[in-house]
């Protein structure tokens, strides 16, 4: 039989009759094409072997061939390539050896957020020296240069150095009076401007312990405050009460200081402790009014358990100052409680006098890898005179917070306290102790 | 000539084409075995001309992994079987992965050698090429005196030989394992040994290159532990001359390599990975533990996929020892953060509890509250989050392959100190080993080793040959398989596991299948053999659940 006569059955079969050849060439046309669609559709059926599947599906493939892509944010990231890079940077501007454009902190707490850029150069001379600087302003005109020279190539030899040079002008510096009795509502603001070069050397006989020296020049400049809404400080108080009020003087200080630290982890101490002992002396330049000796006593401890998911913070600390009776202490460097590391419930600054105790707790755990959460209790008190520090007559607050963290070290903070006079919200780039 | 498609004149015609165009392609069949399977290795690669480099960030990875990538991928995968795996299930060698230990067991020697083909750096003075002394991974690039360059990396102050000795034993165990690893040498040296090289240069950690000095070396070696009498210890990792092109990631494929044909989200080797990163406590397991090489061959040139960088194994986190939370959790879950938030510290996880001995050259690491199924790398990974009990079935037999002597060998490897050290490791892998046995082998019915002898269907109860369990009941159904049509046809005759008559009277070429079913009807296995002249051969596997 023809293929004719084939297709003709077919027609038959259907119940119609085709027209002509016409019809018949194109049912051929379309069963032809059916064969070849199956031939192509099962291309797997035309291979003997899984190896030779295999390679077809790689040929397929090669036709469609494209480079790989990387994406613009790696090189523009590449600063951070490292795991804890990003928060050196937000915290320090360190990080970039070179210019940082942007980096935040570092000016006096209650004049907002600051940022500006910084340089840092962590290889000079050979490698022996580091050097690093930073301008920072914030939007209530408050701003800060500093520069920092260090040699850690002395380290080998169990010493250390430290060459620093700072300007900082602070226009909204608060002030509520001197004593532990001050009110909320003599609350002033007064601008402090002042620079200051010191040199810290010592040796480090063994890693925990630092034992050393500091020498250094301070020049204080005070004016009237610019906080929105609060009165400059030389129209509440005269310079009976805030000595230094009217005449600022510079300062020749020098010092020791003794510090153990063998906590694990500076930045972020889940165990160990920090002692410190410090004797400053200010020696007033231009007045002969403003002699003193500070000393400073600062412990900490901390005690964690269940494998260092929960720790316990335990900080003391005492400032305590030493003149001669016709020598008093300038308001503007008098010791003070209140700010985000001391009596947290409290405006920054609250209490100032010339000496103050303070005592916390802390108890932190994790809630994820990079962030703790924090309950916390403070207590302490300013008191004009050495004898009046006690534990009598205590301020408290207490509150929580939320420390963020990366590779362990702590790199920003969101406090609340209470305490009698209200809350206080604290975000801040640093530790609590 | 033309043809017009008169619809209306003839609708029964017009149907009757569109249904025979429709399924033409069913003609034609696919068959399910082919004469060589069960493949053992993929055919040779397609050269590759040329593949670029790529980067990864590990921010990026890491925010993008830990909000989305591994699970989502799963979420919509659901629940897939392995790809590149042969028909018994088994992942042939290829540019990934080469079976070594498991399947061909390897003598003490090899496993103690490990990848090693040419050896530590060599005797004599090495040049200094480059240095990182500070963040992670600290080391230098050094050049021995035969050319060969290596990275010398040390321990950690505090920790001495726990990230030498990890790299070390890491990167052994990788290697018989199946994956490709570089060399890794302990190596001790004076700094005497050391010499700058003309260009050398430091990296800093924002990834900057400055001037490398003498100063610089002195510094690098004055943070790291050293022992009076055999000098600075370090991990010599072998670098591979060969174009970097970048970390392979854990799903989809390389655009550049036509040999990349499987989503690596559903590559078998890469999902059997998790069991051993459980295992050896790798929970750093990212693409930036990863490497693709352009190798050449044979004339042939090709892309190889490196695992590398084992210095975060067993209790080691490179610069200090693990975090006891490390291998326990993500770095960020929700379900435990908001736990613990509002529960005031009340809620205690897990690893809290966990007791780690005191041993600096071992870091944290332990095996009593080590389970298999709740080891969690940094951040999720979509091969990780998309296994199957097939993936960790194959895995967990790699990993019961090795016995406690062969465990203790490769860990002696690392020449610890303390002889509690090795102690201490040799006997939390063994435990671990078992726990993953007992996990993964409960999750299917854990048969292995089919072959037919004497007419005979034989295996392997595996959790009965490592002392799981006592014994199993099973069931067998027989049939005749049609490898084109697929189907099974029950066959009458059949007494146990000896082949029924009627399969042996078949022609060569012909299939029978038999079904084996433990005591929960829902495990099952189905075994596919092939009459071949010399007798039958086990040509397939299919377990139930989630089959190969």
């Amino acid at each position: 039989m023809s293929l004719t006569g084939v297709l003709r059955c077919c027609f038959a079969l259907l119940g119609r009759s085709p027209a002509g050849n016409a019809d018949c060439i194109g049912l051929f046309a379309l069963l032809a094409a059916g064969l070849i669609a199956a031939c192509f559709s099962s291309a797997a059926a035309q291979t003997t072997s899984r190896a030779q599947q295999i390679q077809q599906t790689r040929l397929q493939k090669v036709p469609h061939l494209q480079p790989e892509r990387e994406s613009k944010w790696v090189e523009r990231l590449k600063t951070f390539s490292e795991p804890g890079s990003i928060a050196r940077f937000l915290k320090t501007g360190e990080g970039r050896d070179g210019f940082t454009p942007l980096a935040f902190g570092g000016t006096r707490s209650g004049h907002g957020w600051s940022f500006g850029p910084g340089y840092s150069r962590r290889y000079l001379l050979g490698g022996r020296a580091q050097f690093s600087s930073r301008a920072r302003v914030t939007v209530t005109e408050a701003y800060l240069l500093d520069a920092k020279l260090t040699l850690p190539w002395l380290e080998n030899h169990h010493t250390f150095l430290e060459l620093v040079g700072k300007h900082e002008d602070s226009p909204r510096m608060d002030y509520f009076g001197s004593g532990p009795d001050s009110q909320e509502r003599d609350r002033s603001s007064y601008r402090l401007e002042d620079t200051n070069f010191d040199l810290t050397a010592g040796v480090r006989p063994f890693r925990p312990l630092k034992l050393g020296g500091t020498v250094g020049y301070l020049m204080v400049n005070t004016g009237p405050g610019k906080r929105p809404g609060y009165p400059s400080t030389d129209e509440v108080f005269d310079p009976q009460q805030a000595p230094g009020l009217d005449r600022q003087t510079n300062f020749l200080r020098y010092g020791s200081f003794l510090q153990l630290d063998w906590r694990d982890f500076p930045e972020g101490a889940r165990s160990g402790g920090n002692y410190a002992v410090r004797m400053v002396y200010y020696d007033d330049r231009k007045l002969g009014q403003h002699d003193y000796y500070l000393l400073d006593l600062e412990a900490e401890h901390y005690i964690p358990y269940l494998n260092r998911s929960h720790v316990l913070a335990l900080a003391g600390q005492s400032q305590l100052t030493f003149r001669r009776q016709d020598q008093v202490v300038p308001f503007y460097l008098q010791p003070y409680l209140g700010s985000s590391h001391s009596l947290r419930g409290f405006h920054r600054y609250r209490f100032r006098d010339d000496n103050f105790i303070h005592a916390a707790a802390e108890h932190r755990w994790e809630a994820f890898s990079h962030m703790d959460v924090a309950l916390f209790f403070e207590a302490g008190k300013v008191a004009p005179r050495r004898s009046h520090v006690n534990f009598h007559d205590l301020e408290y607050s207490g509150g929580f917070g939320f420390r963020l963290k990366v590779d362990g070290a702590i790199f920003m903070r969101i406090d609340t306290g209470f305490s009698r006079e209200g809350v206080m919200i604290w975000w801040t780039w640093s530790d609590v102790f | 000539m033309c043809f017009s498609w008169r619809t209306s004149k003839w609708p029964r015609l017009q149907t009757a084409l569109t249904l025979w165009l429709a399924l033409c392609p069913l003609l034609v069949r696919a068959q399910r075995f082919y004469p060589d399977d069960p493949l053992e290795k993929e055919p040779p690669p397609i050269p590759v001309q040329d593949a670029t480099t790529r980067r990864l960030n590990v921010y990026m990875e890491m925010f993008g992994h830990t909000f989305s990538d591994g699970r989502k991928l799963a979420a919509e995968n659901g629940g897939i079987p392995a790809q590149a795996v042969n028909t018994l299930g088994e992942v042939p060698d290829n540019t990934w992965f080469h079976n070594r230990h498991s399947r061909r067991r390897m003598s003490l020697e090899e496993l103690r050698r490990g990848p090693a083909a040419e050896g530590p750096p060599a005797e004599g003075a090495w040049t200094v090429l480059a240095a990182k002394p500070e963040g992670v991974n600290r080391g230098v690039l050094i050049q021995d005196g035969r050319g060969r360059w290596y990275y010398l990396e040390v321990d950690p102050f505090d920790h001495p030989e726990m990230t030498t000795g990890a790299e070390v034993i890491g990167s052994k165990f990788f290697y018989a394992l199946g994956y490709n690893v570089p060399e890794v040498h302990l190596v001790y040296f004076n700094p005497d040994r050391l010499a700058l090289g003309r260009n050398a240069f430091l990296l800093t950690r924002s990834g900057k290159r400055r001037e490398l000095t003498a100063l610089h070396i002195k510094e690098f070696l004055r943070l790291a532990p050293r022992e009076p009498a055999k000098g600075y210890r370090a991990a010599a990792t072998r670098v591979i001359e060969a174009k970097e092109l970048g970390p392979f990631r854990f799903s989809g494929t390389r655009s550049d390599d036509p040999n990349d044909i499987v989503p690596h989200e559903h590559r078998r080797d890469l999902r059997g990975l998790f069991v051993f990163c459980a295992w050896l406590g790798h929970h750093d397991m990212n693409a930036l533990s990863t490497m693709d090489y352009l190798v050449e061959e044979g004339g042939v040139r090709f892309v190889r996929h490196y695992l590398r960088d084992f210095s975060r194994v067993l209790g080691s986190d490179n610069v200090d020892a693990k975090q006891p939370r490390d291998g326990y959790e993500y770095l960020f879950s929700w379900d435990t953060a908001w736990k613990r938030v509002l529960s005031v510290g009340l809620y205690v996880p897990k690893w809290a509890r966990a007791e780690f001995p005191d041993l600096p050259e071992v870091g944290r690491f332990e095996s009593t509250m080590f389970e298999p199924e709740a080891f969690r790398c940094r951040y999720p990974l979509p091969a990780f989050e998309n296994r199957q009990p097939g993936d960790t079935f194959w895995a967990a037999r790699q990993v019961m392959a090795f016995t406690d002597e062969e465990i203790a060998a490769i860990v002696q490897t690392a020449h610890y100190t303390d002889p509690e050290s090795p102690q201490h490791l040799v006997r939390c892998l063994a435990e671990r080993r078992d726990k993953i046995g007992r996990a993964y082998f409960s999750q299917v019915l854990p048969l292995d080793d089919f072959r037919v002898e004497n007419n005979k269907l034989l295996f392997t109860d595996l959790e009965v040959k490592h002392g799981f369990r006592s014994g199993r009941d099973l069931t067998v159904e027989w049939f005749q398989f049609d490898n084109t049509s697929e189907t099974l046809t029950p066959l009458r005759d059949t007494d146990g596991f000896s082949l029924p008559e009627s399969a042996l009277r078949s022609a060569p070429g012909s299939y029978s299948a038999v079904k084996i079913t433990g005591e929960t009807p829902e495990k099952t296995v189905m075994v596919y053999l092939r009459h071949e002249s010399g007798g039958f051969h086990v040509v397939g596997l299919e377990w139930t659940p989630h089959g190969p």
